[in-house]
């Protein structure tokens, strides 16, 4: 659920990015934290997917019986393969908005711009696509893959570290000849980029797959990975919080307290992860360790610093209530910074820190007339029907399942009604937004989901064909399955297809009588598919005692064709609605943009079984 | 005659779904046959993203949006595939 609405919030945020700029921001004016929020959603958006698969098939395993990350078909490779496709770009995911705010603050305390900003911004980009989904093996290499494999990969880690480098080099230039005022939140920026020259190197230690022999699962880890993702990752953070204080509540922070905030954390985070490095004996992961005199030091100068690390932090805490109570009223613009944020008619609007007189001004007006409480509603009916399914071993838990099902249902039926009578009417088309000028956001909106289904979809049949190569016994073809049937079926469903289209030319063309005999005939096909499906399934769990847990191959095949069939349902239920409000004529020549996406969404239901159907029907 | 391409994209679509059967039914199970199928399913997925999708007239951006997963995924199953592959 977390991995959903994750995707579901990049997509979001990246067409707000794209879309619903200010007047006058362009591409090329928007602040560096901005673009590295980009890049950072970019990243969210192709790996939360694979862990969005990993975790149902996990799911799937443990609630209704199926064997995916079964030892015999080497689950527990599959299981890593998901989770670091994922698990590596995340770091980037924590990382990207501090080195974000990092390349806000320095200029406004080095008092020079930015040094080779559009270098960075290549750099970024590089690390994000392709490269940070090229090093997930790295934390595979001693799982007995290929020597190729380590190879492959130990290079694509090293190569990653060079945009790094850049990045940083970057930092660090725009910090020479420059005047530094230490406030805290510099402070804070230029130990992230101290930290994380330090993890950044030990990094480069563990790309190699030799000496990863030698560090694997050892304590040489827990520092480096600390040093980047608590480091780098959480001071940044910290400046950022630091910097922002004034602008969200007015007030400044006690100076004084923070600094000894950054003092401390700086010296306690040191003392605790650098020993670290000299324990790459000593195994992770353990809840105790043996007594060896070249280990105690280490471990009590660690713990130690912990302590320091974790006081520091209250000061954090304290300083935070102390600003919200007792802090001074801070000036406009506290810092003399020159990004727009902190221009004086912003400071202390109820919008909060606004890019440009367009999100500012527009702010209240703009949010006036879509005003609903149906997203909560879906939230929680989607939140208790998954508590159902996990829930699903008990007795009672089909019966939460079912109430969150109702939720769901009277959240969406509700929102499309009120979609349908027009309540989220929105202006848009603000401001310059090449390169999406010429797409309707909504448009954009699927084409940015569709490619997140792409990895969904790719990561499950692609678990499907390493279960394949991985296992030497599999159901003859056509032993299990009615190849003439599923063949009927998919004829049924590209024919679907084709209707999808053709009522989408015909509303484009203004035909209204025609497109809603065109959908209303997709949705008699999409029915047909899934009724065919179903007659299928229960012919296969009554009739031949196939389920999803008889063997791999039931788990494979009721799996994939299930999340296919829970596709069609989705495209059937935005059918009744697109009729619905086709009927109350809710589109036109002009305005047909959600036909437009149901379309998109029908054919890539149509390209997955496009797959499905030879994978499983007659390999 | 303006639906002409779509039909036939769809005629070529059913049409080679039928194919892919008889393929099947001429050497279940062989390497070659497998080869075909894949090959048949991976051109009929490309025609119906190129003419029902209708991606070959939006923007390059949006192009470059659905092939990098695509690139990405494909990375992703060939290291799978080829884990322990001598």
């Amino acid at each position: 659920m977390l991995a959903t609405s994750i995707t579901v919030g990049s997509v979001n945020i990246l067409l707000t990015v794209a879309v619903h700029r200010g007047p006058g921001m362009t591409w090329r004016k928007i602040p560096m934290f901005s673009w590295f929020m980009l890049f950072t959603i970019i990243a969210m958006l192709f790996s939360f997917p694979s862990l969005l698969a990993a975790l149902i098939l996990l799911f799937s395993d443990r609630v209704l019986g199926t064997m995916f990350y079964s030892a015999s078909a080497g689950g527990s490779i599959l299981w890593d393969d998901l989770f670091w496709f994922f698990g590596h770009p995340e770091v980037y995911v924590v990382l990207l908005p501090a080195f974000g705010l990092i390349a806000e603050i320095f200029p406004v305390f080095t008092g020079r711009p930015l040094a080779e900003k559009n270098i960075i911004l290549v750099c970024t980009g590089a690390i994000v696509v392709p490269l940070s989904y090229m090093v997930w093996s790295h934390h595979m290499f001693l799982t007995g893959i290929t020597l190729s494999e380590n190879e492959a990969f130990s290079v694509a880690t090293i190569l990653i570290s060079l945009p790094f480098d850049v990045i940083i080099l970057a930092f660090i230039k725009t910090l020479t000849k420059s005047t530094i005022r230490l406030t805290v939140p510099m402070l804070f920026c230029i130990g992230s980029v101290f930290l994380f020259i330090i993890g950044g190197i030990t990094g480069v230690f563990l790309s190699s797959f030799v000496l990863d022999v030698v560090y694997n699962n050892t304590y040489f880890i827990v520092g480096h990975f600390h040093y980047v993702m608590v480091g780098a990752a959480i001071f940044g953070l910290i400046a950022g919080l630091y910097y922002y204080i004034p602008k969200m509540t007015g007030k400044l922070y006690h100076e004084k307290m923070a600094n000894w905030h950054f003092v401390l954390s700086f010296i306690g985070f040191n003392v605790l992860y650098f020993p670290m490095f000299f324990l790459y004996d000593m195994p992770r992961r353990i809840y105790t360790y043996q007594s060896l005199p070249s280990w105690d030091l280490f471990n009590l100068i660690s713990t130690v610093g912990a302590f320091v690390f974790a006081a520091a932090q209250i000061l954090l805490l304290a300083n935070i209530i102390y600003t919200l109570r007792r802090g001074k009223i801070s000036p406009p613009n506290p810092w003399g910074a020159t990004t727009l944020e902190w221009v004086p008619l912003f400071t202390g609007a109820s919008h909060g820190a606004g890019y440009g007189a367009g999100s500012a001004a527009g702010g209240e007006e703009h949010h006036v007339g879509h005003q609903t409480t149906r997203p909560i509603w879906l939230s929680a009916g989607i939140a208790i029907s998954f508590l159902g399914l996990a829930l699903l071993p008990y007795s009672w838990g089909i019966g939460v399942f079912v109430l969150g099902l109702a939720i769901n249902a009277y959240a969406i039926v509700g929102w499309m009604s009120d979609d349908i009578h027009e309540r989220f009417a929105m202006p848009w088309g603000l401001g310059e937004s090449w390169p999406f000028s010429a797409i309707p956001k909504m448009r954009l909106g699927m084409w940015i989901f569709l490619s997140t289904d792409v990895i969904v979809f790719g990561a499950i049949l692609g678990a499907y064909l390493y279960i394949r190569s991985f296992t030497t016994v599999w159901p003859a073809v056509g032993s299990i399955h009615e190849i003439p049937l599923g063949l009927a079926n998919t004829i049924v469903l590209l024919t679907s297809g084709l209707t999808a289209y053709l009522a989408l030319e015909s509303i484009k063309e203004g035909n209204q009588r025609n497109m809603i005999i065109w959908i209303s005939t997709t949705f008699v096909l999409g029915a047909t598919f899934l009724a065919v499906k179903g007659a299928e399934w229960y012919n296969l769990y009554f009739g031949k005692g196939f389920s999803w847990s008889t063997n791999l191959a039931g788990s494979t095949y009721y799996f994939t064709v299930g999340l296919h069939a829970a596709h069609v349902t989705v495209g059937l239920l935005l059918m009744a609605y697109l009729i619905r409000k086709a009927m109350m004529g809710g589109y036109t020549k002009e305005n047909h943009v959600g036909v437009e996406n149901f379309a998109l969404y029908w054919a890539f239901v149509d390209i997955v079984w496009v797959f499905v159907f030879p994978l499983f029907y007659l390999l | 005659m303006r639906y002409i391409t779509p039909v036939a994209v769809w005629l070529y679509l059913v049409v080679t779904t039928v194919g892919e059967v008889l393929v099947y039914y001429s050497g279940p199970g062989t390497f070659s046959v497998d080869i075909a199928v894949g090959v048949i399913a991976m051109i009929n997925a490309l025609l119906t993203a190129l003419f029902l999708m209708n991606i070959r007239k939006e923007p390059p951006v949006i192009q470059y949006l659905m092939l990098a997963p695509l690139a990405l995924i494909m990375v992703l199953i060939l290291t799978m595939l080829f884990a322990f592959a001598q």
